[in-house]
């Protein structure tokens, strides 16, 4: 019965890339050499003691990076939390007891699915309270659909199989076959489309934040870049403050992706 | 240092060519003024100016002031606006072709000409002049002309507009920021509310430009010249097309690829970060001039602690302004001086003193006043020892929003800095109508708000300061200033009959907010509003307005 537990080498690095955002993100005040909100001096180039320079209002780029990775990755795991949630439990319900249950949850998945997700995500955003948390429901609120659609169809093959058949039959009560049988066998697609959904939310994050529709004052990737972009730092040629946005925004992403797709747990070598 | 000495020179300069004729008294007491004729040579005539704008295009309403229409008739351009500012800031007649204000302040003569059309071919006539006044003061409650009791026609190009009071100045100089001009009879009689017409005849006026079509997708207008409504002369532009851009760059960037031939924003000009970048573009002048507006703030006096001078004048010194003015206006901004106004602006008093950024003697001041940290947060109590956290409001804008957060970030982390905790009203920062109903319900400590060029011409920044208006008077009541000696200074200053008395008053209001520390101007600013010298000749670059203006139709010519 022993598992041999083996990482491909796209997910291990996915793996050592998240290792290492979350590594600055819990560490932020220790590796970040000035408070972000703190406002040195205007346009400094790159130097010994601002390794990205400082931007519009003297704040150091390097500390508004570090701080802006704990938020990036916040507002990621939290809505990707609330998008796999959410999509599972739809999922569970309709796939396995159908009839109008699955009816009712079909008929809002193709709903919500039909919505164009960031026009909707603008206007909640107008609409609710500025903060993180308006940002992850906003992200969350039409992002769970493919998750749910995804596992509603394997929730209804596992449910012919003879084993939970024979189950039914013995009357096991629903929630013990649902959460003890069926969702540790469709929980590799779970964390598939949950490493998915952060590297969807981080970048949605960004996207919004970029346009403005941020939280005011948080340093956040998206933020930095939009005031890069503000402040005409490619017409200046100031790279050092619009690359580093994009890089870690790339990299990060890219790391949840790989995960996503090549973090199968592979049993006994298959 | 040449770059700044030979725009030290340019602006001392201007300071000068400005002096002689500060005033905004156009038409002297006595003396009638007459229509200036601008367009002394025909020269060649321009084929197609092309005006460039980050203003919207959607709504065409010669009534309103919304978009780049609305916005493009300060410039007496599809409309016939009954007077002008020159580029030394006085009064000309535009429409009207002259105009005379009686010593008491209460009846302006003025003539009209005989020939100008409606753009749908309709005669302009003294019916619609008179109705214009009376839709004004009636319909649209135009404040400065509650005071009119008659419209008197004395001839068939000659009327006079008598007032109960010494309102003549105050509506004729606050007129030429509200777009007054002829509104056509046959048009609007009848409509209450001028905002809700929006079919083509919206867009008729008696300008020297009608409309001919517009692209609301690709965002560009384009207007022909009315030969017949050449009000200063002959008119030398044939067609302008206005072209607008999604932001300040994309706009500059037209410009230097030769698009567009010069640009056009209200009040707003080109942002210190874009000149950087587009110095030394040949055949692009940059348009420089010492900006009459600037931003400010106000501290909200309805409540502790911004009701407490003490606290105010402490606050004053945690607020870094030179962070400030390169937030603002990059290495061009100044830190401004205690009165409020800039230099550039008529009556401003030099002996007033600048702000001074100061955070140990800021926390010196607060220790002494009472503002200490009681419970050791590391933020600081009222003197009765209750949670001091001040809200912050910036004043919405779709198109500049961002420069306001900045603005209120370095505010905001001053003020932290010396332990005054605050935060800023997230509500007011996406929503006008919030921001409005905040500001004027006074439920602030500081607001953050911006004097147009326009509005700093002669109403000042002080109108926006005020708590109490005069009767039968509502809008931009923004300020928390309740003192009545301030609103009576502030009117005196707008109904000044002569230029000592504008002055005089308007230095007692520049005194009064420097004694109380009641607002704060935020940088003093340079503006730029470039344009291209490759193709035409006789650019006339307005001090904080630019290069389109009611007189570029006349002189502008081709090389």
């Amino acid at each position: 019965m022993h598992k041999k537990i083996r990482l491909n080498a796209a997910a291990t690095a996915g793996l050592l890339i998240i290792l290492f955002f979350l590594i600055i993100a819990v560490f932020a005040p220790v590796i970040a050499p000035y408070d972000p909100k703190e406002m040195i001096a205007s346009y400094l180039p790159p130097s010994k003691e601002h390794i990205l320079g400082t931007n519009d209002v003297g704040q150091d780029i390097f500390s508004e990076m570090v701080y802006g990775t704990r938020v990036s990755l916040y507002i990621g795991i939290f809505a990707a939390f609330i998008v796999t949630g959410v999509g599972t439990v739809l999922a569970l319900v309709s796939g396995y007891f159908g009839g109008l249950a699955d009816k009712i949850i079909t008929a809002i998945t193709n709903i919500a699915m039909a919505v164009p997700s960031l026009p909707l995500t603008v206007l909640l955003i107008a609409y609710l309270n500025p903060g993180k948390w308006s940002l992850i429901i906003a992200i969350s609120i039409t992002a769970w659909t493919g998750t749910a659609r995804i596992l509603r169809a394997r929730v209804m093959q596992l449910k012919e199989l003879p084993f939970i058949k024979i189950e039914k039959t013995m009357g096991v009560h629903p929630a013990v076959i649902l959460f003890k049988h069926i969702l540790p066998n469709i929980k590799d697609i779970i964390l598939t489309r949950g490493a998915m959904a952060i590297s969807g939310a981080m970048m949605t994050e960004a996207g919004l934040s970029f346009l403005g529709l941020g939280e005011f004052g948080e340093k956040s990737w998206g933020s930095v870049l939009h005031y890069a972009f503000f402040r005409n730092s490619i017409m200046k040629k100031q790279y050092w403050w619009y690359v580093p946005p994009i890089v870690c925004i790339c990299v990060c992403v890219l790391g949840f992706m790989l995960i996503g797709y090549y973090g199968k747990i592979k049993k006994g070598g298959e | 240092m040449k770059k700044k000495t030979v725009s030290l020179l340019l602006s001392l300069a201007m300071c000068l060519t400005m002096l002689p004729g500060q005033s905004v008294f156009a038409a002297e007491t006595s003396t009638e003024t007459e229509t200036e004729a601008v367009s002394e040579s025909t020269g060649n005539h321009v084929e197609n100016l092309i005006v460039g704008t980050i203003a919207d295009q959607n709504v065409f309403n010669s009534l309103t002031q919304t978009d780049a229409f609305g916005r493009m008739n300060y410039n007496g351009f599809t409309q016939g606006d009954f007077v002008y500012r020159d580029e030394n800031n006085n009064l000309q007649p535009y429409f009207w072709k002259s105009f005379e204000i009686s010593e008491d302040g209460k009846q302006i003569d003025f003539t009209i000409p005989l020939d100008a059309v409606w753009h749908d071919g309709e005669p302009v006539t003294m019916d619609d002049v008179v109705f214009t006044f009376e839709y004004m003061r009636d319909v649209r409650k135009n404040g400065s002309l509650q005071n009119l009791t008659e419209v008197k026609v004395t001839g068939d190009d000659s009327a006079s507009l008598i007032f109960s009071e010494p309102d003549a100045y105050y509506w004729i100089n606050s007129s030429c920021n509200n777009n007054s001009c002829v509104y056509a009879k046959h048009i609007w009689e009848g409509i209450d509310d001028p905002t809700t017409l929006d079919g083509p005849e919206a867009a008729i006026g008696c300008g020297p430009y009608k409309l001919v079509s517009y692209d609301s997708d690709a965002q560009v207008s384009y207007y022909e010249a009315v030969p017949e409504n050449d009000f200063l002369g002959e008119i030398t532009v044939d067609k302008v097309t206005v072209q607008s851009y999604s932001d300040e760059t994309t706009l500059m960037m037209a410009m230097m690829n030769g698009e567009i031939d010069t640009m056009y924003n209200y009040a707003n000009p080109i942002d210190a970060d874009v000149i950087d970048t587009v110095q030394g573009t040949p055949d692009l002048d940059l348009g420089e001039s010492d900006f009459t507006g600037c931003y400010q703030m106000e501290y909200g006096k309805d409540r502790a602690p911004g009701n407490d001078q003490a606290f105010r004048e402490a606050a004053s010194y945690a607020i870094d302004y030179n962070q400030l003015a390169t937030t603002i206006n990059g290495e061009y901004g100044k830190v401004p001086g205690k009165g409020v106004i800039p230099p550039s602006c008529k009556g401003y008093d030099e002996s007033i003193g600048s702000l001074e950024f100061d955070a140990d003697k800021a926390a010196e001041m607060l220790d002494e006043a009472g503002y200490k940290d009681v419970d050791g947060d590391g933020y600081r109590e009222l003197p009765d020892g209750s949670q001091m956290d001040l809200t912050v409001i910036p004043q919405y804008s779709s198109k500049s929003m961002d420069m306001r957060n900045r603005i209120a970030e370095v505010i905001m982390n001053s003020l932290d800095k010396v332990g005054i905790k605050n935060h800023v009203d997230n509500d007011s920062l996406s929503n006008s109508e919030v921001w409005e109903d905040t500001v004027t319900k006074g439920n602030y400590d500081i607001s953050i708000t911006l004097t147009t060029s326009g509005m700093a011409s002669y109403s000042t920044a002080f109108r926006y300061f005020m708590g109490e208006l005069r009767d039968g008077e509502s809008s931009w009541l923004w300020g928390t200033i309740r003192d009545d000696s301030f609103r009576d200074t502030y009117y005196a200053m707008t109904q000044a009959v002569n230029d000592e008395q504008y002055i005089e008053n308007n230095q007692k209001l520049q005194k009064y907010v420097a004694d109380t520390m009641a607002a704060e101007a935020l940088c003093w600013e340079t503006a730029f509003f470039p344009y291209r010298t490759d193709k035409y000749t006789g650019w006339e670059n307005y001090p904080s307005w630019g290069t389109v203006h009611a007189t570029t139709w006349y002189r502008l010519t081709a090389k």
